[in-house]
């Protein structure tokens, strides 16, 4: 009798509350750059494929550490293709779709109060900077190439050597220019047209020989275990519906 | 039917105790299921509020890490400082790894919290936490740390060689590649608030995460432990209710039980009370008995009568013969060298019951002493089945105190032998009664004889008187025309107007009267005189004979004659004179009714016929007939309805005598209807039957 109780209370009762957690769950390890279209487009494909997408956001380089060490989850978008290229001999990245592509760019206070023109103003002593940590994210890996491309390592150190903060990723970087804390960085330049971003932020664009665009291809990581919602996920951030979304955030 | 009633009662009251039982049960259990639900939504926040407590843990490791790294580069000024450091930094990273796998794998998290209070050296903390069981369910604080730990590793020793080359650059003095080194230091550390900082970010945004569930888990839990409530009060009530609903049927199936149990018990009562007057009646009956009656079960006493007690007076009741007695065959006498006579308990197995019992038809005896004298009574064993199911049955004895028969026939016996000798006597004294009385038989056979004789001859001579009677009815009017004649011619004479020829025809008148007369004499003269040997004779002139003896007579009475003859000879042989005699008789007789019953019309109607070689004659009159108890003895003799001095009752016992016996015929009369000139007439109608002469 207790036993017939007991199952029927737990089934009605409990039964009816651990529906709703019977879905499938996607982890996504994307670059803090590309959050906002991104969870645009897994709200689609969580009413679409009736599933739930966690995404955890960081640095991508940050990010493939994680992902590394936990051997789980299903999509991995870093900030720069350059990441695959590297992390490909793992064997944990597998099929990739190329969704759009990032493009760095100096970013200044509104309207340019210091009138920076060029990557030069880095070694100013009057102008306090903020440049991306290269060893954590890819806003920093592309100061880097940019820097060292632009004048060589010299340039590339003193211009580290110059800079008031260190930061962590793309985020960081513009808070500190909306707080006023700095007046110039080096960022992606999709964040600058953000709109918690854009009235505080003017963009001064790079020479692409410098700064070339960098593709970001979404990857399906081999432990997934929902690759067909993976791959949804692909098509849908690749068709037109999916690119206007991108294009929203400021990915061209 | 009671007892049924009785235990369907008493199995729903153990059902309605079971039913509440079970509901106490049953809400006792739910109560506990629910506690336990509520207790592990209860453990589910406290669970996450020790992550959040871990991961503050972690943060505050990795503040203290930052603080050391800072340590290394500013004040350690020698190896050793720098390796202490080292240790220091590489025991929180230790500290942040068991917490970290204590959020991967669920455990208890030991910290030792350093206290400036005196006696609290070693105050030790324990939290507990337990991740979900989901394998698929990931551990986010370890997914973004634990890589990060390496990192710090890795840094400590490339800080540590960075310190150490600018030590060997200033030991040799070295001032450009001190100042170098001095300036990757730099650098370095520049680099460090970021690195940290992201950390701290991380953990930060974990910790706040795991706020923001631990809210959403805390108004989950307050919306489950509401739901749960709302739940809980529905199946309690749903149980109350249900229990309530069985409780209300079963008590109202047991007041109907009860009821009916009630209604059975009176009429038990009842039956007890009829029972016990029946007992009252069996035991009065059984008591009134003359016998002494025993009832047993075949082996043992069950019941006895007050004759029993009369008899065994020193016994008061059953209880008390059982006490000393199993059975009443315990006061048979054995010493009886007679079969009729039950002398023993045990007959080859039988026990004297089951003896008797075998052998109804046999009328056994047993005799009992009481004190020197001897009790005979005659036994009767009878076996009566109490139940037809079971086939119980009884066996009752009857014992019939028949000592004075016994004593009587002892008594006749010795009688019967002075009996015989008086019997013998008597029988000699009969044999010769009976000798005188076969004399006396003889004599008055022949004083019957002799009085049928004078029977029959006062029957003669009561006919001679009927014809004497009828003999005078004839002579008067011839006598009258006679002496009519015979005073005309004397007058004639005296007057002188005598003629010769009128003399002549007076007389030739008057001697035809006497012919008549004479003719008539003759007629009755025939009628007596006893016919010596049978003649053949025409019967129709004997009924004409008979009926001119009576013409008279029946003229006076006014009685219509009407002959209906239709033949004119009916020979036969035999005796005339004693036939007439049977029509004299049967035709008084008509007479005689017709006058007494006086019917309007006085008719007797006189038919012959001839059948088979049988004359038959049919004398019928409308006297309304024979009454019917009378009919058939009219024949017997001494039988008649008239006035003694009118009959003798010998008349048609003649007749029938005369037909039968020496005509060889047959005489019977019966009641008739008979049609004339369109009247019907009711009547006696004698049928006589003679033999025709062939």
């Amino acid at each position: 009798m207790k036993k017939i109780l007991k199952i029927m209370v737990l089934t009605t009762v409990v039964g009816t509350l651990s529906f709703a957690s019977s879905k499938p769950t996607l982890l996504f390890y994307c670059g803090i750059t590309m959050v906002k279209p991104m969870s645009e487009i897994s709200k689609f494909i969580e009413k679409k494929d009736n599933c739930k997408i966690k995404i955890i956001q960081g640095g991508s380089k940050d990010l493939y550490e994680s992902l590394a060490y936990a051997k789980k989850g299903d999509l991995y978008l870093p900030g720069s293709d350059s990441y695959r290229k590297n992390y490909l001999k793992d064997g944990f990245l597998k099929d990739a779709q190329y969704i759009g592509y990032n493009q760095a760019a100096i970013f200044v206070r509104k309207n340019n109060p210091k009138n920076i023109k060029s990557l030069d103003s880095l070694v100013d002593e009057d102008i306090a900077t903020i440049l991306c940590n290269p060893k954590s994210g890819s806003a920093g890996k592309m100061t880097k190439e940019i820097l060292l491309k632009y004048k060589g390592e010299e340039f590339f150190e003193d211009a580290y050597d110059a800079t008031t903060i260190i930061g962590t990723d793309s985020r960081n970087l513009n808070k500190a220019l909306i707080d006023k804390q700095v007046d110039m960085s080096i960022n992606w330049r999709a964040t600058g047209f953000w709109k918690e971003n854009s009235p505080y932020i003017t963009i001064v664009d790079i020479p692409e020989k410098y700064a070339p665009k960098k593709k970001l291809v979404l990857n399906l990581l081999s432990f997934s275990k929902h690759p067909k919602i993976v791959q949804d996920f692909m098509a849908f951030s690749r068709s037109q519906d999916g690119q206007k979304i991108m294009k929203k955030y400021g990915f061209r | 039917m009671h007892r049924s009633a009785k235990s369907s009662v008493y199995k729903k009251l153990i059902i309605l105790i079971a039913i509440f039982l079970i509901g106490f049960a049953s809400l006792f259990t739910l109560n506990q299921i629910f506690t336990n639900l509520t207790n592990q939504i209860d453990k589910k926040t406290i669970n996450l509020k020790n992550k959040i407590t871990i991961g503050e843990f972690i943060a505050y490791d990795l503040v203290e890490i930052r603080s050391l790294f800072h340590e290394l580069a500013t004040t350690a000024t020698n190896k050793r400082s720098r390796d202490l450091i080292s240790d220091k930094i590489s025991d929180k990273i230790d500290d942040v790894d068991d917490a970290l796998d204590v959020l991967e794998n669920g455990g208890v998290l030991t910290r030792f919290i350093e206290l400036n209070i005196a006696g609290h050296l070693n105050t030790i903390k324990k939290i507990a936490y337990y991740p979900s069981k989901d394998k698929n369910k990931l551990s986010l604080e370890v997914i973004d740390i634990r890589p990060k730990l390496n990192d710090i590793n890795n840094m400590v020793a490339e800080v540590n060689k960075l310190l150490e080359k600018r030590t060997h650059y200033k030991k040799i003095k070295d001032t450009k590649m001190f100042l170098k080194s001095a300036k990757k230091i730099r650098r370095y550390y520049k680099a460090l608030p970021s690195f940290f900082k992201r950390i701290s970010e991380n953990i930060r945004r974990l910790l706040y995460e795991s706020e923001l569930s631990l809210q959403k888990l805390e108004k989950q839990t307050l919306k489950d432990k509401a739901k749960y409530l709302k739940i809980k009060i529905a199946l309690i009530l749903f149980i109350v209710i249900i229990v309530l609903i069985l409780g209300y049927i079963i008590i109202k199936g047991v007041n109907k039980d009860s009821q009916k149990v009630y209604l059975l018990n009176e009429e038990l009562n009842e039956n007890l009370a009829k029972q016990q007057r029946q007992e009252k009646s069996i035991r009065a009956i059984l008591d009134g008995q003359p016998n002494i009656i025993v009832v047993s079960d075949g082996l043992h006493m069950i019941e006895a009568n007050a004759k029993l007690f009369e008899f065994f007076d020193t016994f008061d009741n059953l209880d008390d013969y059982k006490a000393e007695h199993e059975c009443i065959c315990d006061f048979f006498d054995t010493n009886i060298p007679n079969n009729e006579y039950i002398v023993k308990k045990d007959y080859d197995g039988l026990n004297w019951a089951e003896y008797a019992l075998k052998y109804p038809d046999k009328d056994f005896k047993v005799i009992i002493k009481k004190g020197s004298i001897k009790h005979h009574f005659a036994l009767k064993v009878t076996k009566a089945i109490i139940d037809d199911v079971t086939k119980e049955a009884v066996v009752v004895t009857t014992l019939n105190d028949i000592t004075s028969e016994v004593n009587a026939q002892l008594k006749l016996k010795s009688l019967n032998k002075n009996l015989e000798l008086i019997i013998d006597n008597k029988t000699k004294e009969l044999q010769e009664l009976n000798e005188n009385l076969e004399q006396k038989i003889i004599i008055e056979s022949a004083k019957v004889r002799e009085k049928d004789k004078q029977m029959i001859s006062q029957s003669r001579f009561a006919a001679m008187g009927e014809m004497i009677g009828n003999i005078a009815h004839q002579w008067r009017q011839p006598l009258s025309a006679i002496n009519t004649t015979a005073s005309g011619m004397i007058l004639q004479m005296q007057l002188g107007i005598t003629d010769n020829n009128e003399i002549e025809e007076s007389y030739n008148k008057i001697m035809g009267y006497v012919d008549f007369l004479t003719q008539t004499i003759e007629d009755f003269r025939g009628f007596f005189k006893e016919d010596k040997e049978k003649v053949d004779f025409n019967i129709i002139d004997v009924i004409e004979k008979s009926l001119s003896v009576t013409s008279a007579t029946y003229k006076d009475n006014d009685i219509n004659l009407i002959k209906d003859f239709k033949v004119d000879k009916l020979m036969a042989n035999g005796m005339p004179s004693e036939l007439s005699q049977v029509f004299l008789n049967v035709l008084n007789n008509a007479k005689d009714a017709t006058i007494s019953n006086k019917p309007d019309e006085r008719i007797v109607h006189i038919s012959t016929v001839v059948e088979n070689d049988t004359c038959i004659i049919y004398i019928q009159d409308n006297a309304g007939g024979i009454p019917k108890d009378i009919i058939e003895k009219v024949f017997d003799p001494y039988f008649t309805t008239k006035h003694q001095s009118q009959g003798t009752g010998i008349g048609l016992y003649m007749s029938k005598d005369i037909v039968e016996k020496h005509m060889n015929g047959k005489i019977s009369v019966k009641n008739t209807k008979v049609t004339l000139d369109n009247k019907k007439y009711n009547g006696a109608c004698f049928k006589i039957e003679i033999p025709k002469l062939k």
